[in-house]
């Protein structure tokens, strides 16, 4: 029941990163706890689901470095936009934003993989 | 039938089509690309701007054609395999031959060292995902692994190379070319030695023949116009800047592989085998010409690779029409094989006339030029091992033709449908008119060539060179040859092969790991851990020798101080621990206390940092203890002493450390420049973490790819264990 509010902190983290304390790191790690506590309680395996993640969040980040370069500018680069949200009223998006998004993949995905690994290890040995 | 099996037929068919059609367009495009254009084009991407990397490709004539040659043969491949494989391996190389045929055109057009340097890597993996297959034969991972081995390798000698060069000039080919100066000694054999390894010279030829387990159309790709092709295009296109030493080196190694493939090749009775030895023969007889250095040596290394990819891809895929037809390899069950499949005797004809140096195919001009340039210059054992090595190649091409041609043979065989026919037909048929029609021939690799030797209009690639000395040495190679396929029997393939030996290196390293791992394990573990505190200590202590430690540091005011008694409180607690799990939570204050400290000095971001990885720190440590026993073992008192003083020693290093590091100010604090930078470009008010996904998003990128490795480490780890 308490990881849906783990994941929900996980992603103000993330979201208000870029102008307020928060982050790719500190999300990932928040998302990652919260990923390693559903798969402890339940039986949904957190490990199939932590490589997943690296995979994925690692070639997100990638991605996103990539397309500028193809665009013809530097890699690595990032392009923003002023979205009018409804909840959080004025908000500058970058594409950085999106490449935090793989960092946030890659670390949950860790440390998820890692809690599993110890958790797991003691009911075979 | 219902609707979803036609529809799922109707997609195989087209799917035959389709991969052949658009691995055409390169070969299309490029032709239209060399009509049309004047001079080469150039295509630059700023890459890593900071370090002066480019991605630069350019589109001269040399690299069109070998582009145009990669899609033709690899469009032949595919069309093959489409028809000739198993339905598994047919999906399997539907995607990764046209990766191939990408990385090898990238590799070919690559105006950088260190964009050719990524070109070559992805052959390198690829070859080994082709030849490994889908990793459940043993013989294809070890072949694949040893493929991998040493062309990786090869790999690290061309990294080492670009980097010498870079250091000394440019890395751009163009550029190098221009200012015509030789490259450094060292960098110059290193770039020898990694064309030595991908293109399968002796003593690094082991694992061409070993990757012969790969299905038909990956040999017939992999070696013939693509992978092993790559170490001698990046020797044409950097020969005029070699040091005379590394020629010379280049020289011997490509005399004694064409001279060692050709007498290996004779001993095959495998089909497939003798043309792998045939292919590392030829090999050599490029590097050797090359070698030579002039540019007529460059005319004729550039007609070799044009011909012999023609020449080997048609032979490879009838070989594997023929195994398709009769169930086996074997030169001597395959006698006849002509009589029934009349078309495929055809293609063998001309594909191994043309490895002989039979006039008037391809092959038989590319070879006298190659003789030409080396008696010109008066390089005689090049020479010599040009004429042996086709000795050699007329012996078994002679001795495979009089059986699957000539002999009535009782081979019983199926039916040949055309798509597996026609391939390998279609190539032998352009190796053929590569002869007929010299003079169309003598314009393409005329201009290829003139990509790298400006000068090379002077010479010309002829079928007739009228009564020369080099006529008459093919002419005496050639019936050489032919009587030596009649008078020597078939002998027994060798046993020992250089793939054994590369096996036999790698299996000695995978034990000498083992052997240290065994070592270092035995020693038990306090003490090991000792080491490593003890050596991290003393060489924090070796780096602050003279440092000084007085600074100006800003106060951390009272608050700050209550929290560092906190914190050296917990840390002493800790220490103090009788309990582990007691031992752990007073570790956690530590953290929590120094995140307070963060707090207070204006780094919310990084305590939050600390206070998360403190939870998850914990989490770790509880899901540990619950296998461990509750109280710490008693340790005797004897180890107890020498442990406490390391342990007081390291920390007094990492104090004095700091002290050192905030006493040494170096240069101004870039810390406004940073803000600024955050503000502006990077558009956002949380500076770390601007910092993070913008200003140094290279660093951060770096830094998830080690995660993600440490993350497969752990899961690799945790599945070995739970096997177990």
């Amino acid at each position: 029941m308490v990881s849906p509010i783990v994941m929900v902190v996980a992603i103000y983290l993330v979201a208000a990163g870029h102008n307020a304390p928060g982050g790719g790191f500190i999300g990932g790690l928040v998302a990652g706890a919260a990923l390693a506590m559903r798969g402890m309680t339940g039986d949904t395996p957190s490990r199939r689901t932590g490589q997943a993640l690296v995979g994925a969040g690692l070639a997100t980040a990638a991605a996103v470095g990539l397309v500028p370069a193809l665009l013809g500018g530097v890699a690595l680069d990032q392009a923003t936009t002023t979205l009018a949200l409804p909840v959080f009223g004025q908000v500058k998006a970058g594409t950085a934003l999106l490449f935090d998004l793989g960092v946030v993949a890659v670390v949950a995905g860790l440390v998820a993989i890692v809690l599993d690994a110890l958790a797991a290890e003691e009911v075979t040995a | 039938m219902n609707a979803i099996d036609r529809g799922a037929r109707l997609q195989e068919r087209a799917n035959a089509w389709i991969a052949p059609f658009l691995m055409l367009l390169l070969p299309v495009s490029a032709l239209a690309l060399g009509l049309g254009g004047s001079g080469p084009t150039r295509y630059s991407a700023g890459w890593v701007e900071a370090l002066g990397l480019s991605l630069t490709v350019r589109l001269d004539a040399l690299g069109l054609v070998l582009v145009g040659l990669i899609g033709l043969v690899g469009a032949a491949v595919l069309a093959f395999a489409e028809r000739a494989e198993d339905a598994g391996d047919r999906a399997r190389l539907r995607v990764l031959l046209p990766a191939f045929a990408l990385a090898m055109s990238g590799l070919v057009l690559a105006d950088d060292l260190v964009a050719l340097l990524v070109f070559w890597e992805a052959t390198s993996v690829l070859s080994f995902l082709l030849v490994g297959g889908t990793g459940q034969d043993p013989a294809a991972r070890r072949a694949a692994r040893q493929a991998l081995a040493v062309t990786g390798a090869g790999g690290l000698a061309l990294l080492a190379a670009t980097v010498l060069i870079g250091l000394d000039s440019t890395t751009s080919l163009s550029g190098l070319l221009a200012e015509g100066q030789p490259v450094g000694l060292a960098a110059g054999l290193l770039l020898v030695i990694a064309a030595a390894t991908k293109s399968a010279q002796v003593p690094f030829h082991g694992w061409l023949p070993g990757a012969m387990v790969a299905p038909t159309s990956v040999s017939a790709y992999l070696h013939s116009a693509t992978m092993v092709k790559a170490g001698v295009i990046l020797m044409i296109r950097v020969v005029p800047v070699l040091p005379d030493v590394a020629l010379a080196v280049l020289g011997t190694m490509g005399v004694a592989t064409a001279i060692w493939g050709g007498v290996v090749a004779l001993r095959q009775r495998d089909l497939k085998r003798l043309l792998a030895y045939s292919t590392v023969s030829q090999l050599g007889v490029m590097m050797s010409v090359l070698s030579v250095g002039t540019e007529k040596a460059i005319l004729a290394a550039v007609a070799l690779v044009i011909v012999h990819a023609l020449a080997k891809a048609a032979l490879f895929l009838g070989m594997g029409a023929a195994k398709a037809a009769t169930g086996t390899r074997d030169i001597v069950e395959l006698s006849g094989l002509a009589r029934r499949h009349p078309f495929l005797g055809v293609t063998f004809v001309i594909g191994f006339a043309s490895l002989a140096g039979v006039p008037p195919i391809g092959g038989f001009v590319a070879k006298e030029a190659g003789l030409l340039a080396a008696l010109d210059a008066d390089v005689a054992f090049v020479s010599l091992g040009i004429v042996l090595s086709a000795t050699l190649s007329m012996a078994y091409a002679t001795r495979t033709l009089r059986l699957l041609v000539v002999r009535w043979g009782v081979v019983a065989s199926r039916g040949l449908g055309a798509g597996v026919v026609l391939p390998p037909a279609a190539l032998a048929a352009v190796a053929l008119a590569l002869g007929v029609a010299t003079p169309a021939f003598d314009r393409v690799a005329r201009r290829a060539a003139s990509s790298v030797a400006a000068g090379v209009d002077a010479y010309a690639l002829v079928l007739w060179p009228g009564l020369t000395t080099a006529l008459g040495l093919s002419l005496t190679a050639l019936v050489a040859g032919a009587m030596l396929a009649v008078v020597l029997p078939l002998g027994r393939p060798p046993r020992r092969e250089a793939a054994d030996v590369i096996e036999a290196i790698l299996d000695g390293l995978g034990a000498l790991a083992a052997r240290v791992g065994a070592v270092t394990g035995a020693i038990s573990r306090p003490y090991t851990l000792g080491l490593i505190i003890a050596l991290a200590g003393t060489g924090i202590l070796a780096s602050l020798v003279g440092s000084d430690l007085s600074g100006d540091r800003p106060s951390i005011g009272v608050a700050g101080a209550a929290i560092a008694v906190a914190i050296a409180g917990a840390a002493i607690a800790s220490a103090a621990a009788r309990e582990r799990i007691a031992a752990a939570m007073a570790l956690g204050g530590v953290g929590l206390a120094m995140a307070g400290l963060f707090v207070l000095v204006g780094a919310p971001d990084l305590a939050l940092t600390q206070l998360l990885v403190e939870f998850v720190v914990v989490v770790a440590f509880v899901l540990v203890f619950r296998r461990l026993p509750r109280r710490f073992e008693a340790s005797r008192g004897r180890s107890r002493f020498p442990r406490a003083v390391l342990a007081v020693a390291l920390g007094t290093a990492t104090s004095l450390l700091l002290l050192a590091a905030t006493a040494t100010p170096v240069g101004a604090p870039p810390t406004d420049r940073l803000v600024a930078g955050a503000l502006g470009p990077g558009a956002g008010k949380n500076v770390v973490n601007v910092i993070l996904t913008d200003i140094r998003a290279l660093d951060t990128l770096a830094e998830i790819t080690v995660v993600a490795v440490a993350a497969l480490g752990v899961a690799a780890l945790a599945r070995k264990r739970g096997s177990a």
